[in-house]
């Protein structure tokens, strides 16, 4: 049963915020010089997997270890760009190190989607309005229903092979995203979502960037190969593949797993800055696992400690989660947390479950505290 | 590109950075509160033109720290065909590396009791750092030699007129340079101007010492120069000093056009104050400018004027708006941190202006 949680009172939300900024405080005065060694550190590998898996995979006229190998390198590479460099840069964790491109104005990332629009689906309205029904696309993507809080339609019923095809083009959904709120190509347009950026400059920035990557890497590179085009070609999109496979998987598992919960945008009105924090607390899930694991994740293993503070560096997360565990357990706040094929087997599980419209017998259930 | 292969091009070079030109520091000297810095630049940097400024860069605790600082160097010096104004030192040490026949960048730096920049520099330079890097590199002061030119200079912005007048080859028309400083021990190229005037009999120079007299008044002029209207007129030096010199020669019926200038505004101890107070705020965006004053948060600040800048969650979050800061301090609210007054970026929502600021809004957003 999804629980809909309604807001902390406010004055344990005021102690909760003054537990995190001060926890936050402290991190932030020691970001320095380490960090950037270890941004730098990531893009110079991210930088060497991408140039050897491209060249490995013209091996693939040899043997296909070789391409295989290629493929690897190439999606470890995206998967890199994508999670602990880009994610974390266009959150402006780095912006403070004034770097001519690891900064959140400037920084294009290898993924159809444009950063600009990322950054508006995402950094605002995904991180301010977290699990708050209607209000953040994220939840579901507006195709998936994940809580008996939203009305089942027919083609929810399918919606655990819609997951997978969402996987499998996850690039494609997360640059159509914005568009899609937006009602730019089909739909009617929602009376109460304004935007500040023109739809025609959105198909521009979607056209652009999209046919950018399509060129890049099912032409260009091919043809670079000359006679070993098809090598590449085919090259290229298993690496995309996988790497729209383990970034989807992520991500779910950060939001959609069965302790997760949501929120009703009434409740939410006028929140404090502890009840904030409590929302992303309880709207977050983390998973455990090797550093290297959390690492590919771009950190987002550590998903509650990213959303209390999406400006401090990644690679702070893990030394934060012990602290915010306890910080939780001293509110009294659940802190979720799990291995990370327990957390996605529960992510199947909960699409799975809301594939099905609600039994009379279970009732929503509101929870307050 | 160069962004992509840096990473790699770093680990042969670890002081490559891809759109910065790294610069040695060949010398310093250190005269009263300034230094005077003398650079061999890599190839990288652009040809410069007199008067021009740009930014030096130093890496401070991970964090590439910058100021930006008008270029001293003549052209001569700049191509390395003429060094004969630079101290013996800096002569020396060139003619060990002059193997690319490269020439040298000099830039004089205050060192400002309040500022974070400035006395980081010295720090460094004290502890032995040689290098640093130049960046952004601008056409400052436009100046045409065929043209009579009055220079006014207060202070530190004397440097740019340094610049200029080394790089006068031939004296065409009257050129008159005032100089305002405060005590002697801050009267800086003394050398290079009496070398001037031995030079170019016809150049007029006004040294005004404001330790032991009011402010310099464009009236002064009046003997030496009675008909300004053929003058280009360029001013540097702090804002409070210019604005009342450009007041005074539009009062004397100089056209606003005649005049070119170059302002910066000096950091305060403005750590410890509790609220925000009045500012001037000056909002660059696609080549406008737009003046307007108040206090308080940047975001509802901009949009109490008409002006639209980008926003999001308006709680630091989103970073939607975040914006270029040119100049000035700003306080972020939820930190308490207070900014340096070089560039870097601020998040508009949670940021307050504790000096006057100049910001830079990307041309995308709505004005």
């Amino acid at each position: 049963m999804t629980q809909i949680i309604q807001p902390l009172s406010a004055e344990k939300a005021a102690a909760l915020a003054a537990d995190l900024d001060a926890l936050a405080g402290e991190v932030r005065s020691q970001v320095g010089a380490s960090d950037a060694a270890y941004i730098e550190r990531v893009l110079l590998v991210q930088r060497c997997a991408v140039i050897s898996g491209r060249l490995c995979m013209l091996l693939g006229f040899w043997s296909w270890w070789g391409w295989g190998l290629g493929v690897l390198l190439l999606a470890l590479g995206k998967i890199l760009d994508n999670m602990e460099i880009g994610h974390n840069v266009l959150h402006g964790q780095y912006d403070w190190m004034n770097h001519p491109y690891l900064n959140s104005r400037h920084f294009e990332w290898d993924i159809a989607c444009d950063a600009k629009s990322w950054q508006r689906t995402h950094n605002f309205e995904h991180h301010t309005y977290t699990n708050i029904l209607g209000k953040d696309r994220d939840y579901g993507y507006g195709l998936l229903r994940l809580s008996h809080s939203l009305r089942w339609r027919i083609n929810n019923s399918w919606q655990i092979l819609t997951y997978f095809l969402l996987s499998t083009f996850f690039q494609w959904g997360v640059a159509y995203h914005e568009l899609a709120a937006q009602r730019v190509f089909m739909g009617r347009k929602k009376a109460d979502r304004h935007s500040q950026v023109r739809d025609e400059d959105l198909k521009k920035a979607f056209f652009s960037k999209g046919a950018r990557q399509l060129l890049k890497d099912y032409l260009l590179f091919p043809l670079l190969a000359g006679p070993l085009f098809f090598y590449v070609l085919f090259g290229n999109l298993a690496a995309n593949i996988l790497r729209n496979w383990w970034t989807s998987t992520v991500i779910f598992c950060g939001h959609f797993t069965a302790d997760a919960k949501v929120f009703r945008a009434e409740d939410c009105e006028q929140e404090s800055r502890g009840q904030w924090f409590y929302r992303q607390m309880l709207g977050s899930s983390n998973f455990t696992g090797p550093r290297w694991l959390h690492i590919l994740t771009g950190h987002l293993s550590c998903q509650i400690e990213h959303h209390l503070f999406p400006d401090l560096p990644s690679s702070r997360y893990l030394a934060l989660a012990v602290e915010v565990e306890k910080i939780a357990a001293k509110h009294q706040i659940p802190y979720h947390t799990g291995s990370f094929f327990g957390q996605y087997c529960t992510v199947l599980q909960r699409i799975w479950r809301y594939s099905w419209p609600q039994k009379s017998s279970h009732r929503q259930g509101v929870q307050t505290s | 590109m160069r962004s992509y292969v840096e990473p790699l091009v770093r680990l042969w070079r670890p002081k490559y950075r891809a759109g910065l030109c790294n610069v040695t520091l060949l010398h310093v000297e250190r005269q009263g509160r300034y230094l005077h810095l003398w650079f061999t630049p890599s190839s990288s940097l652009p040809p410069l033109t007199p008067g021009a400024h740009l930014d030096l860069l130093l890496d401070n605790n991970g964090r590439l720290q910058g100021r930006t600082f008008s270029v001293c160097s003549s052209l001569d010096e700049l191509d390395g065909t003429h060094v004969l104004h630079l101290p013996d030192a800096v002569q020396q040490a060139l003619g060990a590396k002059r193997t690319s026949g490269k020439g040298v960048v000099q830039l004089c730096v205050e060192i400002l009791e309040h500022g974070q920049f400035t006395p980081l520099l010295w720090q460094q330079i004290q502890q032995g750092q040689r290098h640093f890097y130049l960046a952004s590199p601008q056409r400052g002061l436009i100046v045409d030699y065929a043209k009579p030119m009055l220079l006014m200079a207060a202070g530190s912005g004397i440097t740019p007129m340094r610049s200029i007048l080394l790089s006068m080859r031939r004296q065409w028309q009257s050129v008159t340079l005032v100089y305002s400083y405060r005590g002697a021990q801050n009267a800086l190229f003394l050398r290079e101007w009496a070398q001037l005037q031995l030079q170019f009999p016809g150049f007029q120079l006004l040294l005004v010492d404001t330790s032991y007299r009011d402010r310099f008044h464009v009236s002064e002029l009046m003997p030496l120069l009675p008909d300004l209207s053929a003058h280009q007129i360029m001013m540097t030096g702090a804002y409070a000093a210019l604005h009342d010199w450009q007041q005074q020669l539009l009062q004397l019926g100089v056209a606003g056009r005649q005049i070119q200038q170059e302002f910066f505004q000096l950091p305060s101890a403005v750590a410890g104050h509790e609220q925000a107070p009045a500012v001037a705020l000056v909002v660059e965006q696609a080549g406008q400018r737009h003046h307007l004053t108040g206090q308080g948060l940047l975001l509802p600040l901009l949009e109490a004027h008409q002006l639209q800048p980008r926003f999001g969650c308006r709680r630091g979050i989103c970073q939607q708006c975040l914006c270029q800061k040119r100049s000035g301090q700003v306080r972020n609210v939820l930190t308490g941190d207070v900014s340096g007054a070089e560039s870097g970026f601020i998040q508009l929502c949670i940021s307050e202006a504790l000096t006057d600021v100049v910001l830079e809004l990307a041309s995308g957003d709505q004005m």
